[in-house]
């Protein structure tokens, strides 16, 4: 699994340098704004996308099926490369926070940003490992707008807690998210191990 | 002789298409051609053999091991190559090997480079530059660079043009020399086979028609050509017949056994060996419309 993960960051060790490098330059220019906050979680989805659209566009998934990996562990790589570029993302933003002048992010904002893009790989994954990249088919597209309504509300669920409205009194609020989040990763975990070894080509 | 591969009774299928009861083995250091015309269910065998595809029904062991059940350890001692290999394109040879190789326990990093030399490929060009013989030849080189004793080839020669077809062949030929290595390849090209294969599985419509060396192949298939009205499909004949073509000029019929079919010919019916371009062409041929 960690050579699959290497894999991906070998790949996309390019593209990576670029944002952090961007990223730096955009957080020093717009310090005061809370724009620059967000950029780490475009970076993930950003490079998830690169490192899927890779694979797809050159038709990589039967080939590395055809190398002595388990699909298990083709599955838990991607997720683990996810989680890792995810936490890494959100890792640089507090971290720029910090240094640069202005509102420090709260590593509570940086947690549920962190939950709620989770969650939308939780949904995604599953998808991308039963049908692929490509939205060609119908039924994959009515699943892709299900997919967008499904992460705009979880999306909605972060920037509530990002705010702290409504559940800020709620004790313990983080540990019970963390346990729901778990749950939901390791059900989607599962379930795209099981679309793809069933996968064919 | 030691079977690596075994292929039993696989049935699978699509809408529109059977592949039925396909059943053959290959024994360690031989080379077998899997051949038929286009849409016969070649790629399908191969896809089912790496488990690209599950089957419906049958039974697949590579080196006496279930194709499933032990996936990992058969994949790791299997070369396996696409009939158009692909690559991160952006990559040169040397960044796609990285990639690669740590999957292989076995991974010979001084045969990998002694294969490019030998191959005539420059490690450091990016794979998007080369074209469809170099890349068919890049995918051969990392098939072989692991040690792995069966190597299975997609439809390797299609699209190559006639001088990389005979070299892929010879180096195919070349592999099996210490009998330690075998090679199942897929082709609709006869004379590909004509070159390397010493035992043939074609594959019509979904289903066997033969699976049996290449030199008993040639042995018992014949050809009987005669005018018009000079034959009779009835009788002896019947028996053997495994197709016919009619046309303005006679009758050809294809045999599968020649010299049982050469007894009951009469005079001035010419009766001879087929090609294995025949046996492709005229199996099943007119057999339907009878």
């Amino acid at each position: 699994m960690i050579r699959l993960i290497i894999k991906d960051f070998y790949l996309l060790r390019g593209a990576m340098f670029i944002w952090i490098v961007a990223y730096i330059g955009f957080y020093v220019i717009n310090s005061s704004s809370a724009l620059p906050r967000f950029v780490p979680v475009f970076m993930v989805f950003f490079l998830l996308a690169s490192a899927l659209a890779l694979d797809d566009r050159n038709n990589l998934d039967p080939f590395f099926c055809s190398l002595p990996l388990k699909r298990s562990t083709m599955v838990m790589a991607r997720y683990a490369f996810s989680f890792l570029i995810m936490f890494a993302g959100l890792l640089l933003s507090w971290l720029a926070s910090r240094v640069v002048p202005g509102q420090p992010l709260s590593l509570r904002a940086v947690f549920a940003t962190f939950a709620g893009a989770a969650f939308f790989l939780a949904l995604f994954f599953p998808l991308h490992f039963r049908f692929g990249f490509r939205l060609e088919d119908e039924p994959l597209k009515i699943l892709g707008a299900l997919l967008a309504v499904a992460a705009g509300l979880f999306g909605l669920v972060a920037l509530i807690l990002r705010a702290g409205i409504q559940f800020s009194e709620i004790h313990h609020l983080e540990i019970y998210l963390v346990l729901v989040m778990t749950g939901v990763v390791t059900f989607s975990i599962l379930l795209s191990i099981a679309f793809f070894r069933r996968r064919e080509w | 002789m030691e079977t690596i591969l075994e292929v039993k009774s696989v049935g699978r299928s699509y809408p529109g298409f059977d592949l039925k009861d396909i059943s053959f083995s290959l024994p360690r250091g031989f080379i077998m051609g899997l051949i038929g015309p286009n849409g016969a269910g070649k790629t399908t065998i191969i896809k089912l053999i790496m488990n690209l595809l599950r089957k419906n029904n049958g039974e697949i062991r590579v080196f006496g091991l279930d194709h499933i059940k032990n996936e990992v350890e058969i994949k790791s001692r299997i070369g396996f190559v696409y009939d158009t290999p692909t690559f991160y394109e952006h990559l040169n040879l040397l960044q796609m090997k990285a990639i690669i190789a740590p999957f292989y326990k076995t991974w010979d990093d001084g045969k990998f480079k002694s294969l490019l030399r030998n191959f005539d490929l420059p490690p450091r060009k990016k794979i998007k530059t080369l074209s469809r013989g170099m890349k068919m030849k890049f995918a051969l080189a990392l098939a072989l660079s692991h040690e792995a004793e069966l190597i299975i080839m997609d439809e390797p020669t299609s699209g190559l043009d006639p001088v990389f077809r005979r070299e892929l062949l010879d180096i195919l030929h070349g592999l099996i020399e210490n009998e330690q290595k075998s090679v199942l390849f897929s082709t609709h090209i006869t004379s590909d086979l004509d070159r390397v294969a010493d035992f043939i599985t074609f594959i019509n419509r979904g289903e066997l028609v033969f699976s049996d060396s290449k030199e008993q192949i040639l042995e018992s298939y014949g050809v009987i050509r005669a005018g018009k009205n000079k034959i009779s499909m009835s009788g002896g004949l019947a028996r053997h017949v495994r197709g016919y073509r009619e046309s303005e000029f006679g009758i050809e019929i294809l045999t599968n056994d020649l010299a049982a079919s050469k007894d009951i010919l009469i005079e001035g019916v010419v009766a001879e060996r087929a090609s294995l371009e025949d046996i492709i062409f005229l199996t099943g041929k007119g057999l339907k419309e009878k």
